[in-house]
């Protein structure tokens, strides 16, 4: 072992330091890769880990849960069925966990609003349940969940500000630290369109209830919050704690007594659900970090390959001398294992720092999209620094694995020759070529498999496939296409156009490694380039098409991002009743769940729509038509909830209601790129008739013919309940806000991207000057023969240009079947969205001239090294 | 009566304590107070009506007290107290189970004589959801599982605990006797400062006592109080010492002492003598000695409690020592920070018109934890 390690440090650590650029670019790529790994894994976490925690800190030991199905509440009335349950031991208390618009009144230092946690508690009968969460049982410990910080011990008799004073709120540390509350404050909020001012009768602490939503949460007594939401007699939640020897009992039980429309689960039930949730989400993002790492794997395959096939001679001589296969192969390994590690260590580190970065550009899209959890900070789970460490040593041993294992079939007699190994790769192109072609056809084949539970398992597959099969036919194209790049470039550029490109060749093994790699780098930014601007160019045209109506009205509180604020439904008379309007239609969405998922219920007023309206349908029927046939139990579904439940037009679906179970039939499915939850929309009067629920979400308003926008908005407006805040929005400002939200969700893809494409370049500058050290005799050889030095400089630059090209031709061509498989299987089961093809042919027109100008740069260095070449030294090592 | 001296304000202070939550600053003009009768002379009882429910006074309770003895001869007390009160809030027409109109406590307390053993419950609920409440057309008042309520002449009792529980049927052997003058119990000179206060002092009491799961039949004598009013303590009212006796010869004795900041009684502290006929006579301040004979220093709150007194009323020739049947009876209601008070069971020796007498009671002080103190 003394021995192998000499041997390392000598043989190894020497060589790896003195070619530091090389070593650096390499360690560089690896700790990009695991990098953005881990901080986009540490970003998914902190969805989901801040999701749990709060349904921890809120739910706290409650073993059983009564939810909603059929929408965000459910009615009061359900408690006194639980009354017998009593007798089992079973404990149980009501809670609202809803969120609602804060307004800061002195906005100087914050925004003018944002979103935070009502939480309605039985203030009273919580104790039983403060008991359990609390550490307080022992009596002497009063960190109740229901702490209150009790700053003025002085009491005067009559001025009691309590939890139960009217309007009177206890509020989260987080909040009351941002807007300076302490006891007797007032502060402001929004729900639907009217202000509610509230009173602090208290600041909670971090323990229990108080650090739920990280202290951004408002919580009264469940009455006020009744009161606050305008939500009479409803509930959001029971939670119960039932002894552990009656648990089933009391599951059972519930589930026979329990409204249909009400869902006996645990808490762990809100937790997968919300992890169900955004799982496309996270996956669709982790799958494209994985894409960094494999180009980083490509860099290591890449140096490894280059370092061992440079150094067969000597390997020959170790061996000559008697040193083992296995001694040698150890230490090659060393070198794999220390580059893994310097590079992994560095990736965890700088993931670690990106991580908050990361967060910040998706936690916006998973709160507008998903769950609205604060997400202002990471959390971290150990175990993830682990596992990107894990997926970075081992990603890295797995790519030098094939070099190592070629080392050790060096003889000692043969290793003294360079041309027998070339020669091999040579006459291994053509299975190599076979096998890609394989792969390609296996890729073909796992794209037309359907999804596995909702998850693209088989298009992931294939995506694998299209990188590894692209990638074996590398070298047999290469070995075909050189000579004719030979020829020509011969044409344009003399002798050295045609000594660059059969060099080229002549070192195959590595060009085709060097070439693969920036064609996966590219592959990948042409791919997702594809993605987004089709999927841009689709929701625009859908926008266009789908938004026919003039103004939008809706709740202040929606407008602020509170999904749930809704309108009386009088404003539709207001805004009929204004000249110059010729219809205004009244729409209305709710959370339901759906066969244990997130879905939205929706209600139109179809005849409106079917005038007005245009909505895109599957079927290709236009909107009259198909509008006109919604009445009764019909429904039309959005593309993403058909393509999830695997539903189309002429099916039926089944909703849990407050009146039992209700089908619908399924008129059209049409396109919708607002939500990848999926929409059933049905009509309004059967919507109000089952849910008992008249409010709107937002009113549709379509103007006659020539009636004047600016004018018809202030009737409106002046038409409006003078107390009624609310938002009326012109199409084009609705548009631009749409386009606003889908770049933001597009933002770290976008981040992503550039990523893959610097590892890529990493690995060109890589493969540049691996080559042009390798390269050196042949460089002295021409100097010798009278090659001038910038000769040699321009032989090194057309090499990098070829390298670029035909990295880039092939990532277009790659990058266009990711493109596909990202858009027609990847994407469309994992969100459901049709997505129409669009190339941004000059975005890769754009990039293509970058990445062969960026190759052509990255040789500058290598060039000037070839061009101090010493003739009669190295020529003399021959 | 005295539990009149869980008045309004340490009745609010123990839910504030028991929320955690206890909070006192000016409020902003949004609340509407709610205006309370108050307790003044003259007032007619009428019974069993008065039994029931009074709203229209803040704060209320109705108190049970007794002895149990089992058949294999061990003896325990209990206590079982409703408490009502009323929320300060203007009341709305508004149909919710949460709406807070009043709020309901409850205390269960049982001392195990024999086993020196003594355990308290605690309840808190609003009216909302019918798992608490008074009603004022019937005597029915209950808290989750608890309740008291009159069926024919019976009054019948339960409360279930962990460990116990309490089935009880009370007989009342005499009438209810009125306490002070007038109608009114007064506790201090102001005006409205009192309350509406009588008692059933012998109840025949006959039943179940559950020790953990084990059904035990029991007999005894109990003692019920009643009080109502909204407005009953000072400011400088430190807390107050509360006695009642059965003595074995047929009369019960009551005798309240307010205790002022400065150690004095106030002098409206009064009291109560019912002979073995039912009828009773009402005692002043001048008619009763209290002389404590040790002293007991709870090792939870740090309150030094009188331990053990000495009692006399000579215009009733009663001379009697009273003994706690175990020392530590000291109720921390919702948790450290809440009303602490000491109620517990004593046992009774001495004369009563020159004869040998033995007897039971049940003894209450506040006031003596520090906490408390703060709090008041």
């Amino acid at each position: 072992m003394s021995f192998a390690f000499t041997l390392f440090l000598r043989f190894v650590a020497r060589d790896v330091r003195r070619n530091w650029i090389r070593t650096l670019l390499t360690v560089f790529g690896i700790a990009l890769g695991v990098s953005v790994y881990l901080a986009i894994s540490i970003a998914n976490n902190t969805a989901i880990s801040q999701f749990k925690q709060t349904v921890s800190q809120v739910s706290g030991k409650a073993n059983i849960e009564l939810m909603p199905l059929s929408g965000p509440a459910v009615p009061e009335s359900i408690l006194a069925e639980l009354a017998n349950l009593r007798a089992l031991g079973v404990k149980y208390t009501p809670m609202i966990d809803e969120h609602l618009v804060l307004v800061n009144e002195q906005p100087e230092n914050s925004p003018n609003s944002e979103i935070v946690q009502l939480i309605g508690i039985d203030m009273l009968a919580d104790s039983d349940f403060k008991s359990y969460q609390s550490d307080a049982e022992d009596e002497t410990d009063d960190s109740g969940k229901i702490r209150a910080e009790d700053t003025d011990s002085g009491t005067t008799k009559s001025d009691n500000l309590s939890v139960f004073s009217p309007r009177a709120v206890l509020v989260g540390g987080k909040l009351a630290e941002r807007y300076s509350l302490k006891k007797g404050s007032k502060l402001t909020v929004v729900v639907n369109d009217q202000k509610e001012q509230l009173i602090v009768a208290g600041v909670l602490g971090t323990s229990g209830i108080g650090g739920a939503y990280s202290g951004n949460v408002i919580v009264a007594d469940i009455g006020l919050a009744q009161d606050i939401l305008k939500w009479p007699g409803k509930i959001t939640r029971v939670d119960l704690i039932a002894p552990d020897e009656v648990l089933s009992i009391a599951q059972e039980k519930l589930k026979e007594i329990m409204p249909s429309d009400v869902l006996v689960a645990t808490p762990d039930t809100r937790s997968e659900q919300a992890e169900k949730m955004v799982r496309s989400f996270e996956y669709n993002l982790l799958a494209l970090t994985f894409i960094a790492l494999m180009v980083g794997m490509f860099l290591i395959y890449n140096t490894m390959t280059i370092t061992i096939l440079r150094r067969r001679p000597e390997i020959g001589i170790l061996r000559a001398i008697g040193v083992s296969r296995s001694t040698v192969r150890s230490i090659f390994l060393w070198e794999a294992i220390c580059l893994g590690l310097m590079g992994t260590t560095l990736g965890v580190v700088m993931g670690a720092f990106m991580a908050d970065g990361a967060l910040k550009a998706v936690a916006q899209t998973f709160q507008y999209f998903y769950f609205k959890v604060p997400l202002e900070k990471i959390t971290v789970d150990p175990l993830q620094y682990v596992a990107a460490f894990a997926i970075g040593m081992g990603l890295t041993l797995i790519a030098a694995l094939p070099p190592l294992l070629e080392s050790t079939t060096v003889s000692p007699a043969e290793a003294t020759r360079r041309a027998s190994q070339e020669s091999k790769v040579r006459s291994s192109t053509k299975p190599l070529f076979l096998v890609g072609l394989v792969c390609l056809a296996l890729c073909y084949i796992c794209a037309l498999q359907p999804p596995v539970n909702n998850f693209p398992l088989f298009g992931y597959l294939a995506a694998l496939l299209a990188i590894m099969g692209s990638s074996f036919l590398v070298p047999l194209i290469l070995a075909q296409t050189l000579p004719a790049v030979a020829s020509v470039l011969a044409r344009f550029f003399g002798v050295e156009g045609r000594i660059a490109a059969v060099s080229l060749q002549g070192t195959l093994g590595r060009t085709a490694v060097a070439c693969a790699s920036l064609m996966i780098g590219i592959a990948m930014m042409v791919s997702l380039a594809i993605m987004i601007s089709s999927f841009r160019k689709t929701v625009t045209h859908w926008i266009d098409q789908s938004f026919e109506a003039d103004l939008w009205l809706q709740s202040q509180a929606r407008a602020s991002g509170n999904k749930f604020g809704r309108l009386k439904e009088d404003v539709l008379t207001a805004a009929s009743a204004v000249d110059g309007v010729a219809a205004a239609e009244g729409f209305v969405d709710r959370n339901i769940n759906y066969q244990g998922m997130s879905a939205f219920l929706a209600a139109a007023d179809f005849d409106v729509l079917t005038k007005y309206g245009n909505q895109l349908f599957l079927s290709g029927e236009s909107s009259k038509v198909v509008c006109a046939r919604v009445v009764g139990m019909h429904a039309i579904i959005s593309e993403p909830f058909a393509v999830r439940k695997n539903l189309k037009k002429g099916d039926s679906v089944e909703i849990d209601t407050p009146l039992g179970k209700r089908k619908f039939f399924i008129e059209d499915v049409f396109y919708d790129y607002a939500s990848d939850l999926g929409y059933i929309i049905i009509p309004r009067d059967v919507y109000k008739s089952l849910y008992s629920d008249n409010s709107i979400s937002n009113v549709a308003i379509y103007l006659k013919e020539g009636a004047d926008i600016e004018k018809v908005r202030q009737g409106i407006l002046k038409n409006l309940d003078k107390s009624s805040l609310v938002s009326l929005s012109s199409t084009s400002e609705l548009r631009k806000e749409a386009i606003r939200i889908f770049d933001r969700t597009f933002a770290i893809t976008y981040a992503l991207h550039t990523i893959a494409v610097t590892v890529a370049m990493l690995s060109i500058m890589n493969a540049l000057f691996a080559l042009t050290i390798e390269s050196r005799r042949e460089f002295a050889i021409l100097r010798y023969i009278g090659a001038k030095k910038s000769q040699l400089a321009k032989i090194v630059y057309l090499q990098a240009a070829i390298l670029g090209a035909c990295g880039n031709l092939g990532g277009i061509g790659l990058g266009y079947i990711l493109s596909l498989l990202l858009i027609h299987v990847i994407n469309k089961q994992s969100f459901g969205w049709s997505v129409q093809y669009f190339v941004p042919y000059d975005f890769i027109l754009q990039s293509s001239t970058l990445v062969i100008l960026t190759s052509v740069l990255s040789g500058i260095y290598p060039a000037r090294m070839a061009a101090r070449t010493l003739a009669p030294s190295v020529v003399r090592d021959e | 009566m005295f539990r009149a001296k869980l008045s309004f304000r340490s009745v609010l202070t123990m839910i504030f304590a028991l929320l955690g939550t206890f909070a006192a600053v000016n409020v902003p003009a949004l609340a509407a107070q709610k205006v309370y009768k108050q307790a003044l002379p003259g007032y007619q009882y009428k019974f069993p009506q008065d039994h029931y429910s009074h709203d229209q006074f803040r704060t209320e309770w109705w108190y049970y007290t007794g002895h149990l003895l089992t058949e294999d001869k061990r003896r325990f007390g209990y206590e079982l107290t409703f408490f009502r009160t009323g929320a300060d809030n203007e009341p709305t027409n508004k149909q919710s189970p949460w709406k807070l109109d009043n709020f309901y406590l409850a205390h269960f307390a049982i001392t195990d004589e024999n086993g020196k053993k003594f355990r308290y419950t605690e309840k808190l609920n609003r009216s909302g959801l019918k798992l608490a409440g008074a009603r004022q057309d019937a005597y029915y008042v209950y808290n989750e599982g608890w309740s008291v309520e009159k069926v024919g002449e019976h009054y019948l009792l339960r409360a279930d605990s962990p460990e116990y529980s309490i089935h009880l049927v009370l007989d009342s052997l005499k009438k209810p006797i009125v306490h002070g003058s007038n109608g009114v119990s007064q506790k201090a000179s102001c005006v409205g400062c009192a309350s509406h206060y009588y008692s059933m002092t012998r109840l025949k009491t006959e039943g179940t006592l559950f020790i953990g799961d084990k059904p035990n039949a029991v007999t005894g004598t109990s003692w019920m109080d009643h009080e109502f009013g909204s407005n009953q303590l000072t400011s400088d009212q430190a807390g107050w010492d509360w006695y009642s006796i059965q003595l074995d010869d047929n009369r019960e004795l009551m005798f309240y002492l307010m205790r002022r900041g400065d150690g004095s009684f106030e002098k409206e502290s009064s009291g109560t003598i019912v002979n073995a006929d039912g009828s009773f006579r009402h005692l002043t301040l001048a008619d009763f000695s209290a002389k404590p004979t040790g002293s007991w220093v709870s090792a939870k709150t740090k309150g030094k409690y009188p331990m053990g007194w000495k009692l006399s009323v000579p215009s009733a020739a009663v001379d009697i020592e009273l003994t706690p049947t175990m020392v530590d009876q000291e109720l921390v209601t919702g948790r450290s920070t809440a009303v602490t008070y000491w109620e517990g069971s004593v046992s009774v020796k001495g004369t009563s018109n020159g004869k040998s007498v033995t007897g039971q009671g049940y003894v209450e002080m506040t006031g003596y934890a520090e906490k408390f103190k703060q709090k008041l």
